[in-house]
């Protein structure tokens, strides 16, 4: 019983907090997403039982929150009736008296270590949303490096260059050009991905895909060099073209604006856009 | 990937996201002086035109225009 007990306490105090703390992080960053090693993995459910729960004693002990609902003697009574049969049936009474304190002291504990964990959690996840926001406003790189340690659970380099999550702009869209072993050329905006396990690419989606046509455009850069490259892309129908990770030679990954002339357009191209404009209210 | 590793990954693509605008807006450009008569037909039949990029099909509003050059 003594056992079934202390397994009970460990779970609640030890394994209870890591585990709410991923499922609220998981909102935000998928599980399969995180990549971590045994030791991360038991290093970062350590940080996140041992600290909150020092800070949690520390609070009971200070409010007086444990002291109220009971003493040392209550735990020593409980333990001891737990332990031994023999010292159950002589203090009985004593004993179902003292595990209602044990009961209290526990959740007197309890309810701050959760609270403060899922506070911690939910503030993680606030950071993440705005890491970008933040990470701009830092100036130099060693404050910047802190930031992602901190905050940035061990996530997949693959979620982190196939997922808007960290973009600094929602106005951005990833386009890939895609080399397969068969060595099509295709390229698309980058839907969605699948991970495995170990966080290694298990398969990319693509919208508005198309694919090169390698041959056909050799042939007629053969016959006349000026042609142009953007005749020989065939679209695809569908939205919702699958590459798999084991298919793929390489990837060129572009993150674009859809408003490419947001900012920074030279004094040369304001003047095209402007003539453009120009000859649209002529013709009115 | 730990914090460091990440933090590299995200200034190349903060370098990325700043070559592909300023490659973009070249293509864009071009395109408008090679063919400015099919472009300025496609403004004024849908407010936009649609320009054909290394990086796909962009979408130019007659909005964006606009914003571009106040």
């Amino acid at each position: 019983m003594l056992a079934l007990v202390v397994s009970f306490l460990v779970a609640v105090y030890l394994l209870g907090p890591n585990l709410v703390a991923r499922f609220i992080l998981g909102f935000i960053v998928p599980r399969k997403n995180l990549v971590q090693s045994r030791w991360e993995e038991f290093t970062r459910a350590v940080l996140w039982a041992a600290i909150p729960l020092v800070i949690a004693v520390l609070w009971a002990v200070k409010t007086g929150a444990i002291a109220k609902v009971g003493q040392v003697a209550d735990l020593e009574t409980v333990f001891s009736g737990l332990y031994s049969e023999r010292y159950f049936g002589a203090h009985r009474a004593e004993f179902f008296s003292s595990l209602r304190s044990f009961f209290w002291m526990n959740l007197a504990l309890l309810l701050p270590l959760y609270s403060l964990i899922v506070g911690v959690s939910i503030l993680f996840n606030f950071l993440i949303l705005h890491y970008n926001s933040i990470r701009n406003t830092l100036k130099s790189t060693q404050m910047k490096t802190l930031l992602a340690t901190i905050v940035l659970p061990r996530v997949s380099e693959w979620h982190v260059l196939l997922s808007d999550m960290l973009l600094p702009s929602k106005n951005l869209v990833l386009t890939a050009d895609v080399l397969t072993k068969s060595n099509t050329l295709y390229q698309g905006r980058v839907q969605d991905k699948m991970l495995n396990s170990d966080g290694s690419l298990h398969s990319v989606t693509l919208a508005s895909p198309r694919r090169f046509l390698r041959e056909q455009f050799q042939k007629a850069k053969d016959e006349l060099p000026d042609t142009e490259i953007d005749d020989f892309w065939h679209n695809i129908p569908g939205n919702l073209f699958i590459v798999m990770g084991s298919d793929i030679v390489n990837l060129n990954l572009r993150y674009v604006r859809e408003i490419a002339f947001a900012s920074g357009s030279s004094p040369e191209e304001v003047e095209v856009l402007r003539r453009l404009l120009a000859r649209l209210t002529e013709s009115k | 990937m730990n914090g460091h590793d990440l933090e590299r990954v995200l200034s190349l693509i903060d370098e990325n996201i700043g070559a592909n605008q300023t490659r973009l807006r070249f293509e864009i450009i071009q395109f408008i002086q090679n063919h400015e008569d099919q472009v300025v037909d496609q403004l004024r039949a849908n407010e936009s035109a649609t320009i054909p990029t290394s990086a796909g099909e962009i979408t130019l509003s007659l909005a964006d225009l606009r914003e571009a050059v106040a």
